[in-house]
C-alpha cells in the first residue's frame, strides 16, 4: 500500500473517509500508551460503517481523532493521514479550517450527550441554531416558524412526547435518554455528509433504540448520509451496517460485511464477542466467554494482543503479531488464517 | 414450593412539589397496584423501560421507600414499613446490587473495608470479618490481590463484583439486581452473568432481577413481570411470555429482541402512557371501546400466565 496519502486518495474516489496507518498515544509522565496502532479505516459515499469494541479498543479516540477532537496533549498522533472527501488530510488542517468542516461535512453524537449541549442555552434555541447554519451554509432561507416545525417533527420521530414543552426547557431538566435524542436531532439538523456515533444507543430503551436505528436507515437511504457508528453491540452494529470493523486493545481485529462478521466471524475474538451474547432460556448452558480482562494498554503482550484469552492460541501467537491480512470474507489479524496465505 | 416473598397490590405514589397553593398536583404514580411472588431458589424478572416503577420496587424491597399502600411478605413475615426491626429484618436477608459501580462504591475506601462495612453494618463479630471476606472473594470471582485496591483501580466487572461481595458478604435469602450488568462490555457481562448462576445454586438464593434488555431478562429468570408507566401489563413463565406474548407492549418488546434495529411497523407518535382508562391506550394499535373505561384486570391466559389486556378476555382471541 502506498504511504503517500495523495496519490492514495486519487484511488479511492468513491471513498469519502480514509484514515490510514493512524497511531496515536497518549502522553502522561508514567510514560506513553499506544491507544491506536496502525488503524486503517475507509467510509465510502453513503456507506453506514460500524467500529465494533469493548471499553479500551481505541474506538472512540478513532473517532474523536477523525473530527480533530483529542485533546493534544495527552494524545500525540504518532502517524497516519485521515484523508476528508478524496482531497483534504484533516490531521494537517488548523483549528479554524477544521471549525468550518464539523458540523457542515462532519457531525459527531458523542456518548456523552451533555457535552454536546449548552447548559445556558433552552434546547429550543440551540436547535434552531443548529439548523439556521446548515440552511445558510447550504444558501436557504431561514424561516423560523417552518424551522420550528421540522424539528418538532425530528423530536416525535425520536419518540419525544410533547416536543413543544421539551424545546422550552434547559438540558439539565431533561432526562439522560432524552438528551441523548436532543444531541441525536442536533447533528442530524446539520445535515452532514458524514455523521460520527459514538455509542448512539446507549441510555436508551430498546424501543426508543429501534426507532433510532429505523430514522438513521432512513437518513442514509433519503439523503445518503454515510455514517461511522462506534458501539460495543455487534448485533445492533449488524443490523445497520453495511460493513464492521472489529477493534482490540487499539488494533483492527478482522473487518469485513456486516452480516459476515456476525454470522461466520473469523477472529477468536469476535467469536468470543458472538457467543458471550446470551441467547437461550435458563436452562440454556452457561455463556462461552473468554476468561480474563479486558487489555490493559500498559502491559500488552508481545505477540497478538488476544493471545492471553485466546482458547485457540499457539506459541507462534505469543511470539509474534499477525498482520491483518486479507481472506476470503474481508479482512482479519489472525495466525489461524495466514497459513492458507503462505502456501 | 415456599414463595419467599410476597406482594399484593404495590402502590408507591409520590408528591411532586407545585408551588401554588390551592392546585395540588396529582402525585406520579410511580408504582400502581402491583401484585407478584417470588418462590425460593427462583429468578423472577422484571422488564420494562426507564420510569416503568422496576427501581422503585428494588427500593421498597430494602426499605429506601414507604409504600402509599399495599402488602408485602417476606419469609412468612407481613411486613409493616413503620417498624424498624422489620426494616432491619429486610435489609439483613435482603442484598442489592445497583446498575452504576461508581457511584455506589466509597470511592475513599479499599475494596477490602467496603466489603467490610456490610459486616459492620450486620453486627458481626469483628474476629470473623477476615474469614468471611475471604470466603466470598473467590465465590465473586474477585482476584483477592485486589482486596487491597481502590475502586478506580477496578475494571468496570470488577468493581460489579465489589458490590455483589459486599452483598453477600452477610447470607442473604434473596438479592435484588437492578440492572448489574447493563454499564458492562458484553464479554464482562457474559462474566457476571455465568457468576450470578453459579452463585445462585451454591449459596441457595433468590433473585429479583431487573432489567430492559429482554435478551439477559430470558437467559436468567424462571418467571418474569413486564411493567409499563407502573403497572404490572403481563406476567408468566418466562418461557411462555417470550414464546405467547398476549399484551400489544410485551409484543412489541419481543418483536424487537427478534428483529434487532428494522424499524417498527406500527407508526407510534407518542410513547406516552394514558391516566385513564388502560394505561397503554394511547399507543396500542388494538384500542377498542373497552378500553377507555377503566385498567383491565389481569386476565389469565395460560398456566400461571396473565395479562392485563382485554384482548384476552376469555373467548376474545388475544394474537
Amino acid at each position: 500500500m502506498s504511504s503517500n496519502p495523495t496519490i492514495l486518495a486519487k484511488q479511492e474516489t468513491s471513498s469519502l473517509l480514509q484514515v490510514e496507518h493512524l497511531t496515536v498515544d497518549y502522553v502522561s509522565i508514567d510514560g506513553s500508551v499506544r491507544v491506536l496502532e496502525d488503524v486503517s479505516i475507509s467510509v465510502g459515499r453513503g456507506e453506514v460503517v460500524g467500529i465494533v469494541g469493548e471499553s479500551g479498543s481505541g474506538k472512540t479516540t478513532l473517532g474523536l481523532s477523525i473530527l480533530g477532537l483529542l485533546d493534544t496533549p495527552p494524545a500525540k498522533v504518532r502517524s497516519g493521514v485521515i484523508v476528508l472527501g478524496g482531497e483534504t488530510d484533516l490531521l494537517r488542517l488548523d483549528e479554524h479550517q477544521l471549525e468550518k468542516l464539523r458540523g457542515g461535512y462532519l457531525s459527531i453524537v458523542l456518548q456523552e450527550s451533555v457535552e454536546a449541549l449548552n447548559p445556558v442555552y433552552k434546547v429550543g434555541f440551540q436547535l434552531l441554531e443548529a439548523l439556521e447554519a446548515a440552511s445558510k451554509r447550504e444558501g436557504k432561507r431561514f424561516n423560523r416558524e417552518s424551522a420550528k416545525q421540522e424539528v418538532i417533527r425530528l423530536l416525535e420521530e425520536l419518540c419525544v412526547s410533547q416536543p413543544n414543552l421539551v424545546l422550552d426547557k434547559y438540558p439539565h431538566e431533561l432526562s439522560g435518554g432524552m438528551r441523548k435524542r436532543v444531541a441525536i436531532a442536533m447533528a442530524i439538523l446539520q445535515r452532514p455528509k458524514l455523521l460520527i456515533l459514538d455509542e448512539p444507543t446507549t441510555g436508551l430503551d430498546a424501543y426508543v433504540q429501534s426507532r433510532l436505528l429505523g430514522l438513521l436507515r432512513q437518513l442514509n437511504r433519503e439523503y445518503g448520509v454515510a455514517m461511522l457508528i462506534i458501539t460495543h453491540d455487534l448485533p445492533l452494529a449488524a443490523t445497520i451496517c453495511d460493513r464492521i470493523y472489529v477493534m482490540y486493545a487499539g488494533r483492527i481485529l478482522e473487518e469485513g460485511d456486516a452480516k459476515g462478521v456476525l454470522n461466520s466471524p473469523q477472529h477468536p475474538y469476535t467469536r468470543a464477542l458472538v457467543s458471550a451474547i446470551p441467547q437461550g432460556f435458563i436452562d440454556a448452558p452457561p455463556l462461552d466467554v473468554p476468561p480474563g480482562d479486558p487489555p490493559d494498554l500498559k502491559r500488552l503482550p508481545r505477540g497478538c494482543k488476544f493471545a492471553p484469552r485466546c482458547p485457540q492460541k499457539t506459541s507462534l501467537c505469543e511470539a509474534s503479531e499477525p498482520l491483518l491480512l486479507e481472506s476470503h470474507r474481508g479482512s482479519v489479524r489472525c495466525w489461524l488464517y495466514s497459513d492458507d496465505k503462505n502456501t | 414450593m415456599t414463595r419467599i416473598l410476597e406482594v399484593e397490590d404495590l402502590k408507591v405514589h409520590f408528591k411532586v412539589g407545585g408551588f401554588s397553593l390551592l392546585a395540588k398536583p396529582p402525585p406520579v404514580k410511580a408504582v400502581d397496584g402491583v401484585s407478584f411472588y417470588i418462590n425460593e431458589g427462583e429468578t423472577l424478572g422484571l422488564a420494562g423501560e426507564t420510569g416503568s416503577g422496576k427501581s422503585t420496587i428494588a427500593k421498597v424491597l430494602v426499605g429506601l421507600y414507604k409504600p402509599t399502600s399495599g402488602r408485602i411478605r417476606f419469609m412468612g413475615q407481613e411486613i409493616e414499613f413503620d417498624n424498624r426491626g422489620h426494616i432491619t429484618f429486610l435489609r439483613r436477608n435482603i442484598g442489592i446490587v445497583f446498575q452504576d459501580p461508581v457511584s455506589s462504591l466509597n470511592p475513599r475506601l479499599r475494596v477490602r473495608d467496603i466489603i467490610r462495612e456490610a459486616l459492620v453494618a450486620a453486627g458481626v463479630d469483628r474476629r470473623e470479618h477476615d474469614e468471611k471476606i475471604a470466603h466470598i472473594v473467590p465465590l465473586v470471582g474477585l482476584r483477592p490481590s485486589s482486596l487491597d485496591s481502590y475502586p478506580r483501580q477496578l475494571s468496570g466487572g470488577e468493581k460489579q463484583r465489589v458490590s455483589l461481595a459486599r452483598a453477600l458478604v452477610v447470607p442473604k435469602k434473596l438479592l435484588i439486581l437492578d440492572e448489574p450488568t447493563s454499564s458492562l462490555d458484553v464479554s464482562v457481562q457474559a462474566q457476571v452473568l455465568n457468576t450470578l448462576r453459579k452463585l445462585k445454586s451454591e449459596l441457595g438464593l433468590s433473585y429479583l432481577f431487573i432489567t430492559h434488555d429482554l435478551n439477559v431478562l430470558k437467559y436468567m429468570s424462571n418467571r418474569m413481570c413486564v411493567m409499563f408507566y407502573g403497572k404490572l401489563v403481563e406476567s408468566g413463565p418466562t418461557k411462555s411470555v417470550i414464546n405467547h406474548p398476549k399484551h400489544p407492549y410485551t409484543q412489541e418488546l419481543v418483536a424487537n429482541l427478534l428483529r434487532k434495529g428494522e424499524s417498527s411497523s406500527v407508526v407510534i407518535r407518542e410513547h406516552q402512557p394514558s391516566f385513564e382508562g388502560c394505561i397503554y391506550k394511547r399507543i396500542c394499535p388494538y384500542v377498542m371501546s373497552e378500553c377507555s373505561q377503566t385498567h383491565p384486570p389481569l386476565y389469565q391466559v395460560a398456566e400461571e400466565h396473565s395479562v392485563a389486556c382485554y384482548l384476552s378476555k376469555a373467548g376474545v382471541p388475544a394474537h
